[in-house]
């Protein structure tokens, strides 16, 4: 299984049905069969924002289906050791390398220096968003990475 | 880890099926390759994103696209995405 970091923005999409980005997001992990990195601030974030969508049908389905990933030690990769604590510091020196060039917000630099990490520790097979901006920023670090984007957003 | 032939665990199903309850974990072999694993119940076995998404794929061959990407949202308000350069 190839190990993909995913951004918040990519991951909320693919549990959630409904996002915008929820049909192009599901058919690249059909077509990869992905395991996730999974780790504290990542998971406060994607469970904070799918609590906000739990008011229908389909903020129901994300939710159960998330948690179902989150009881598997494979889906969901949870990296206990790394943690925000220890990560600020990477964030930090990565602001400090890019932040003049790359206009990302500080949980963006945050995603970005955990994958940065975890490429260097382990390899990390791609790096998955659906924000420019912070694809930009990937990359530049020399992360594989796959921004995703709709009719729609290629407008914006 | 002990290999058992698909003949085996045909003519001794309830002998391996008790040595799985036990602990034992089994590969079983069918044509000379690997076909199956036989292992305890009481060992977690993690679902496949197929199990695990089925529900949220049935929603959304069903509704489609209804909302914009709240993270995304988020981040436009505080203008992120306006220094690439």
């Amino acid at each position: 299984m190839p190990l993909v970091y995913a951004d918040t923005s990519a991951l909320f999409a693919f549990f959630h049905p409904g996002d915008e980005f929820s049909a192009v997001v599901d058919s690249a992990a059909q077509e990869n069969a992905p395991d996730f990195v999974y780790w504290e601030f990542l998971r406060y974030e994607l469970r904070h924002n799918l609590r906000l969508a739990r008011n229908n049908r389909h903020g129901e389905v994300a939710w159960r289906a998330l948690r179902a990933a989150e009881k598997t030690a494979a889906r969901l990769r949870w990296q206990g050791e790394l943690t925000v604590a220890r990560m600020l510091d990477s964030a930090e020196e990565l602001s400090a390398e890019k932040a003049a060039d790359f206009g990302c917000g500080s949980s963006d630099y945050l995603h970005v220096a955990l994958a940065r990490r975890m490429n260097l520790l382990s390899g990390l097979d791609e790096f998955w968003t659906c924000d420019a901006a912070q694809a930009a920023l990937a990359r530049s670090v020399g992360l594989r990475t796959r921004l995703f984007e709709t009719k729609t957003t290629r407008l914006r | 880890m002990t290999e058992i032939s698909s003949k085996q665990l045909h003519e001794q199903t309830a002998a391996m099926l008790d040595r799985a309850k036990g602990g034992q974990r089994m590969k079983v072999i069918r044509n000379g390759r690997p076909a199956a694993w036989l292992i305890p119940a009481t060992e977690e076995i993690d679902p496949t994103w197929e199990e695990i998404m089925a529900e949220v794929r049935k929603a959304r061959a069903k509704d489609g696209p209804t909302r914009p990407n709240p993270i995304l949202a988020e981040r436009r308000k505080r203008h992120y995405a306006t220094r690439v350069r």
